[in-house]
């Protein structure tokens, strides 16, 4: 068993250094470099340019600047943000866990809604409400995030003002608001943008599981288990649900790339200060090195989910642990 | 006051049993009017092709059949007495895995495969008995070391892809024993193992059998285990039961030209014979059932009265019935005469 | 110009796909794994409505110069007339700069389906043939060249155009068919990779095989209509996937720049005032979702009806 984690970690740092590579190939293949932004501002003297380009050694040849590369990353040194006067480090840090508290909550709360409406479905086969529920699947399952975010922040920010419509906290209020309050306040602020993250992810999961509990249903051990005289609902969750969920989990898996980038639609909409809106502000600002970091670290954050989700997997079919024999 | 019944007590009475799908392609008739007693303490064999319908008639007994399938109206299935077909969900329940069990074809796809097999045993207990973890697993390994299977404690550990196909069968049965049911109902539980696992499951069957004096209903497309096996058999064509008789007078006296066919199809060892005799033709669809005697087209005595009308169930000795005109109109019957090459037919 | 105009699509798209359904009816009679799905895939009702809806958008596309009431980027008053909500004359009220909306919508359906429509083009095309050669080749080759693609495939898709994008500044629109597409085919390689294994492994290629059947040719012949049906339903629900991506990118303002119009960049101009100006994102944000729905009906509707395991026997 430990083999096999060890395994999965390793093969989780190659691709990792794929993804650093290919961002590394993709920067080199971009016109001009870093600098040439600041080639608009006349100003800089050609030997200062100079200067900045032998200090991030870019003009050393590739291959040079490549290892050099692979050594800073690996050390945590991200480069230097331009728009943000500060190590990339330092932004990232600051953003990420913003990100993940969203992607955390809207993760959770997708796989209930999203399991549960593949049940009922199931359950309902050719019914009324499923037929309804499938529409509403389709419907949220073909938005862009970013519309539905806007929807929403309309509906349930202006027309009826329940919720904030941007940030993570009220500003200024905040400071002043005892320790309930401001709890109450996050929570407020985190209702919209995670909603929106909900209803989009449980779409996709809700398809699929429809799909692996129908499967599952018409497999045999479901006939056995009625045939033992079984209670219906102790056939469905015991037995059906149980093997059902296995596809679930590699659907998780693997929709995670696509749950990252719908962070970056929903906090751009909603301003939330996460790693979405920082990229976009650095492409705006043109600030390379920020945008580079994100994208692998994107990539990190994809595959060590994605670690977690086969080890949940491993974990929950126990075909495919290894057995002491 | 009556005097009591010299005759035993069937366990279980089937009249009648019709069961339908009702799909887009049409109705089909998977069971069309079956009847048949089974005794208590007795095997009892099904045979036929497959799509004879001999599943469905043992899923509807367990009322297992799932829409679009129905049981039709007028269907009778007794158990000790008691209508199956009338009780409510929640009795038949009661009744599935407790009095009446069933283990099935393929024993790898038929256990979860999440859950150990102790787990899918023990369960069993659990549902029906109210037992603990505790004692439904002691059950359970009882059962497993019953049904033949080394170092059962260890065994009911395991998961059901880490045992052999003969074991998960062991299993299956294991399953099935657990609440001392009266009725067991096999359904080809032999045809997905090896010829040597084969024999062992038959005899673990008919020694549990012995033991704990239940009845056996052996679905089977294979004469040879039914020889073995069974006391009485009901030959099953195209959703009807074509012949019924004991074992003996089935192979020593068919009657039912289906029935020879099977018999002559069986290939035996030593016998001179260059090519296998096959039955011509192929089972009509369920959905258009020939008005008829079903066989008719595939019937090498076939004459015109067979093809417009359908022949209700002759007895044509002790206890051995045929559904066949041929028990009227004997003389129809034609020899067939099979050489090394052909099977050719004399008058 | 006017409402009659309108009329126009919606009979190109009826006939359409009246004709398609009948030249579907007739090659479902010739039988074969294409004709069965054809006929199934008529019967689905569903399905048929949805390329109904997907004609009517590629006519109003086609035929946008007819139908919009005015040019993209004419701006009609910008003291008057900006910002006014949907009324009669103007069905999807005027943006901040004074242009019609539904003008705007009607040539955004140009923009964002020509997009989609070749950046899938591309994805499939590179997809197929590094999968089919992966599939084909088998061995340590296959294996590596699906390690690159897992790793491909971990990087969220949107991070990687948004950092071409970043890093390339302004790019042409066929640049960024050429980008969207070459982020998108990692997938597709994959599913036919899963094919061209399973149908080399299947009985029918190996009887080919011992029938004496020329390897490479036979294997073609075999294989590319398997494939043929996944590469048809991956386009389909692509499609859909793109405009999305698209739209998201215009929004953000690194795809399809100003003044040219695509669903996704008129959304942008509302970012001021969502509330004041709700008019500019409810409707190309409705028109997208209705063409990816619609694009994502078909495509299921078609993997279900070219499904074998759908298949009845005779």
């Amino acid at each position: 068993m430990r083999a096999l984690v060890a395994r999965r970690l390793l093969q989780a740092v190659v691709i990792v250094a794929i993804s650093a590579t290919a961002t590394f190939l993709l920067v080199q293949l971009a016109p001009g470099d870093p600098f040439s932004n600041m080639i608009d501002n006349p100003r800089i003297p050609p030997e200062v340019r100079e200067r900045w380009r032998a200090r991030w050694g870019l003009d050393r040849p590739m291959h040079e600047q490549y290892v050099l590369y692979l050594r800073n990353v690996a050390r945590g040194d991200l480069g230097w943000s331009f728009s943000q006067s500060r190590p990339v480090i330092d932004a990232i840090a600051e953003a990420v866990p913003r990100t993940l508290l969203l992607m955390g909550v809207g993760l959770l709360g997708a796989f209930v809604l999203g399991v549960a409406t593949g049940v009922v479905r199931a359950g309902r086969r050719g019914s009324v409400a499923d037929r309804a529920l499938g529409a509403g699947t389709l419907f949220f399952y073909s938005m862009p995030e970013f519309w539905l975010a806007i929807m929403a922040m309309l509906v349930f920010a202006y027309w009826l003002p329940i919720f904030p419509t941007s940030g993570m906290t009220t500003p200024v209020l905040y400071d002043y608001m005892s320790i309930a309050g401001k709890l109450g306040d996050r929570l407020a602020h985190l209702v919209l943008p995670t909603a929106t993250l909900v209803l989009l992810t449980a779409a996709i999961i809700a398809r699929y599981q429809r799909a692996a509990l129908l499967d599952v249903a018409t497999q045999d051990f479901v006939r056995t288990a009625r045939a033992k005289g079984l209670p219906e609902r102790a056939v469905l969750w015991r037995h059906i649900l149980r093997n059902a969920l296995l596809p679930v989990i590699t659907l998780l898996g693997l929709s995670l790339p696509h749950l990252v980038g719908g962070t970056v639609f929903i906090e751009q909409v909603f301003a939330w200060p996460g790693m979405g809106r920082l990229v976009v502000g650095a492409i705006a600002a043109r600030d390379h090195a920020l945008v580079m970091a994100i994208v692998v670290l994107g990539s990190v954050l994809v595959t060590l989910g994605s670690l977690l989700a086969d080890l949940l997997y491993m974990a929950a079919d126990p075909r495919l642990r290894e057995h002491e024999r | 006051m009556t005097a009591p019944d010299p005759r035993p007590q069937a366990l279980l009475t089937v009249r009648d049993l019709r069961t339908y799908f009702h799909t887009d392609a049409g109705i089909a008739r998977a069971v069309d009017g079956v009847s048949f007693d089974v005794m208590p303490r007795e095997t009892i064999g099904i045979v036929g092709e497959s799509g004879c319908g001999k599943s469905v008639t043992s899923l509807s007994i367990m009322r297992l059949i799932r829409p679009p399938g129905v049981i039709e109206a007028g269907s009778r299935v007794e158990l000790e007495g008691r209508n199956l077909l009338e009780l409510p969900e929640h009795e038949m329940r009661r009744i599935r895995g407790n009095r009446v069990a069933m283990i099935f074809q393929e024993p790898m796809t038929s256990l979860n495969p999440v859950f150990t097999v102790g787990e899918q045993i023990a369960e069993v207990a659990r549902v029906h008995a109210n037992a603990s973890r505790r004692e439904a697993w002691d059950r359970a390994v009882e059962m497993l070391q019953l049904t033949g299977i080394p170092s059962p404690a260890e065994r009911a550990k395991e998961y059901p892809h880490q045992l052999s196909g003969g074991m998960r069968q062991r299993v299956m049965i294991a399953m099935a024993l657990m609440m001392n049911p009266s009725l067991l109902i096999a359904d080809e539980p032999t045809t997905a193992l090896d010829v040597t696992i084969q024999a062992q499951i038959l005899e673990l069957l008919q020694q549990i059998q012995e033991r704990f004096a239940m009845s056996i209903i052996l679905i089977t497309h294979d004469l040879g285990v039914i020889a073995e096996m069974a006391q009485r058999v009901l030959v099953m064509y195209a959703g009807e039961i074509v012949e019924r008789a004991s074992v003996g007078d089935l192979f020593a006296h068919p009657h039912h030209p289906y029935t020879e066919g099977l018999l002559a199809a069986m290939p035996t060892l030593g016998a001179a014979r260059t090519r296998l005799a096959v039955i011509p033709g192929t089972v009509p669809a369920p959905t258009r059932w020939p008005p008829g005697c079903r066989f008719h087209d595939r019937c090498p005595h076939a004459w015109e009265r067979p093809e417009r009308e359908h022949p209700p169930l002759f007895e044509v000795g002790p206890s051995h019935w045929s559904r066949c005109f041929l028990a009227e109109e004997p003389d129809r019957r034609r020899v067939i005469t099979r050489s090394e090459d052909r099977v050719g037919e004399t008058r | 110009m006017t409402l009659a105009s309108w009329l126009v699509p919606l009979a190109v798209a009826i006939v359409a796909t009246a004709a398609i359904s009948r030249a579907w009816a007739s090659a479902g009679t010739n039988g074969g794994p294409w004709g069965t799905a054809f006929n199934r895939l008529r019967r689905n009702r569903g399905g048929m409505l949805a390329l109904g809806f997907i004609l009517f958008v590629a006519a109003v596309a086609l035929l946008a110069r007819l139908l919009a009431p005015f040019d993209p980027n004419h701006q009609l008053d910008i003291v008057a007339l900006a910002s006014r909500p949907p009324s009669l004359a103007y069905p999807f009220g005027t943006d901040i700069y004074s242009r019609d909306v539904l003008s705007r919508v009607v040539y955004g359906a140009r923009i964002s389906l020509s997009i989609a429509l070749l950046a899938v083009a591309v994805s499939i095309t590179v997809g197929t043939t590094y999968g089919a050669i992966a599939g084909y080749i088998g061995g340590r080759t296959d294996a590596i060249m699906m390690r690159v693609i897992d790793a491909l495939l971990s990087i969220p898709r949107i991070l990687i155009l948004l950092a071409i994008l970043a890093l390339w500044g302004r790019v042409s629109l066929g640049a960024l068919v050429l980008i969207l597409g070459l982020t998108g085919w990692f997938g597709t390689s994959r599913l036919v990779r899963a094919q061209v294994l399973a149908l080399k492994a299947e009985d029918m290629v190996l009887a080919a095989h011992a029938l004496g059947a020329r390897g490479r040719r036979i294997l073609l012949r075999h294989i590319l209509p398997g494939v043929t049906s996944t590469i048809v339903v991956a386009a389909t629900l692509g499609i859909g996937n793109v405009i999305t991506l698209e739209a998201g990118l215009s929004f953000l303002g690194v795809g399809v720049r100003q003044p040219t119009a695509s669903w996704g960049n008129i959304i942008s101009d509302a970012s001021a005032n969502y509330a004041g100006l709700w008019w500019i994102s409810l409707f190309p944000g409705l028109a997208i979702v209705l063409t990816v729905m619609a694009f994502n009906i078909v495509g299921d509707a078609l993997r279900d009806a070219l499904d074998p395991r759908e298949i009845q026997p005779a």
